[in-house]
């Protein structure tokens, strides 16, 4: 059959539109990020020096570096995360492997998903509410719940969504020689989808990393180092803002490295996630 | 036109010689998928140390009544009637360990599943779930399971590498290796082949053959020649009605439906 030649034209004038197009949403979207990449790379990297890891956040008008806030992001997300994975890889495990489709997980699978579109500021508010009012004085540790609790619900997602590409088959499999079914997750289930989970972990690590509304209400800040959580605790993200909004030059630069640390880190960790994904997908 | 249905098809030999006992007897194995009946009236025996093949067109509920034999699927709104007998047990009234059955009916599925670790842990992981080895001991039933499956050969140097990184007829291999480690009585393949080339499907009836000296094997499959190779015993089933039911070179050359010899030269299904 030949094809009406108005009919091929008119495909072809739409498909060229549509590419057209698509081209020019991406360019925009790539053009912002190169911006801000740019400008954050441009100030940031004059900023950065020895210093900026080996001492504390400054008075305005005199020297100083990170170090406080460096060593407090590290303390609050690394505890944030210890708690938050064996939650999170349990509950995902749960909706996966048990729960399915029953009345119970789509429940637990909803409100999972509303914590996650929570806005951080309202979580670090609950936590304001029961761990800062209740002790008298904000904390690292406080933080680091309000940390853990919006990393959680991303670790149940994603650990849910990883088992849950895992083939039946493989589940049948496992049965089929008679182990258990819980024997099926920890060694079949558990191995089969190991990258995507620790992709889960890592990015949920990316998400908290710059979280900064529910450390205000929670960790504080501090000026001097510290290894107690018991305290307030500096964190990269409250000194940036804290910093950016002053009005002394030392404390701006400042400001720009560590939002330069911070970029630096969560492009790191899902570079790492992605070729880890990549990894699973062998 | 005799009607074979609800009868229980008692069939006196197979390949060779006098018939041993029945090690799996289905009677009237009625299957459903909510208001959907999958199997009607069922009655088959499977003989031990014999192959039956199950064929028949898609849908026709070989594969129900396969998975129903060691009940590895579990679907909300499903429910058998009748009774399936492995020796004197009856498989569809077992409540609480159904390992237990599984380590007695082991199973081989349509698409290769390794699991997620070395060839060597392959094998080992279904021993390790049922008796404590020593070492020693443990490489001895890798290699002798492997050895079963016609696998050794080719993996002996290279145990510890991933059982994903074998082709499909290898990796199809290492789950009958995997499936022969338990020791089971009963292994049930479905489609076991469809997934591979026709040198790995030969060399797999090859095992097959080979399994049958010590095992009761039932097999679907939709390749008829793998039937006709392999099977002492065919049933042919359709629309959950088990049609016709016997040995193999009666069912090949000589059917009694008529609906067997549509299926079998390719009429239909």
């Amino acid at each position: 059959m030949t094809p009406d030649r108005t009919i091929m034209i008119r495909r072809h004038a739409v498909e060229r539109i549509s590419v057209g197009l698509a081209w020019l949403a991406t360019l925009i979207g790539l053009a912002v990020l190169a911006l801000i990449l740019f400008e954050l790379l441009r100030r940031g990297i004059s900023s950065l020096r020895l210093q900026t890891f080996i001492e504390s956040t400054p008075p305005p008008g005199t020297a100083g570096g990170l170090l406080n806030a460096i060593i407090g992001s590290l303390v609050m997300t690394l505890a944030a995360i210890i708690v938050a994975t064996p939650v999170g890889v349990a509950a995902g495990t749960w909706l996966a492997e048990y729960g399915r489709t029953s009345k119970l997980a789509s429940v637990i699978r909803f409100l999972n998903d509303t914590l996650l579109s929570a806005p951080s500021i309202i979580i670090g508010l609950f936590v304001y509410g029961i761990a800062v009012r209740t002790v008298g004085h904000f904390s690292g540790w406080a933080g680091s719940v309000a940390l853990g609790l919006i990393a959680l619900p991303v670790i149940v997602r994603t650990s849910e969504d990883m088992m849950n590409l895992i083939p039946e088959s493989l589940r049948e499999a496992g049965m089929a020689v008679g182990a258990p079914r819980w024997r099926v997750i920890v060694s079949i289930i558990y191995r089969a989808s190991f990258s995507g989970i620790s992709t889960g972990i890592l990015l949920a690590v990316a998400r908290i990393s710059g979280e900064t509304a529910p450390l205000l209400f929670t960790a504080l800040n501090n000026q001097f180092l510290t290894w107690n959580i018991n305290e307030p605790t500096a964190s990269l993200p409250v000194v940036i803002f804290q910093f950016a909004m002053s009005p002394y030059e030392n404390w701006q630069q400042l400001a720009w490295a560590g939002a330069l640390l911070i970029s630096v880190t969560v492009l790191v960790l899902n570079v790492l996630a992605r070729s880890l994904a990549r990894r699973s997908e062998r | 036109m005799n009607n074979m249905n609800s009868t229980s098809m008692q069939v006196e030999n197979g390949r060779n010689g006098i018939a041993p006992p029945a090690k799996i007897r289905v009677k009237n194995l009625n299957f459903y998928y909510g208001k959907n009946r999958a199997l009607k009236d069922i009655n088959i025996d499977f003989l031990d140390r014999r192959v039956t093949t199950l064929i028949g067109p898609s849908g026709c509920g070989k594969s129900t009544l396969l998975r129903v034999l060691n009940r590895i699927s579990e679907y909300p709104g499903q429910r058998a009637e009748g009774e399936v007998l492995l020796d004197e047990d009856n498989v569809l009234t077992m409540t609480k360990d159904l390992t237990q059955l599984r380590a007695r009916v082991g199973m081989v599925f349509q698409k290769p599943t390794p699991f997620p670790m070395s060839i060597y842990d392959n094998i080992a992981f279904p021993i390790r779930l049922y008796r404590r080895l020593s070492r020693a001991d443990m490489d001895a039933e890798v290699e002798s399971a492997l050895r079963r499956a016609a696998l050794w050969e080719e993996v002996k140097d290279k145990l510890r590498q991933s059982g994903l990184s074998l082709s499909g007829g290898q990796q199809q291999r290492l789950c009958i290796a995997r499936a022969v480690a338990v020791k089971p009585e009963v292994i049930l393949l479905d489609e076991p082949c469809s997934a591979l080339d026709p040198i790995s499907t030969a060399l797999i009836d090859d095992l097959i053959w080979e399994l049958r000296q010590d095992y009761c094997v039932v097999i679907v499959t939709h390749n008829m020649q793998q039937a006709a190779r392999v099977g002492d015993f065919t049933a042919f089933m359709y629309l959950g009605d088990l049609v016709e039911f016997g040995e193999t070179e009666t069912i090949f050359a000589n059917p009694s439906e008529k609906r067997t010899q549509d299926y079998i030269t390719g009429r239909f299904g």
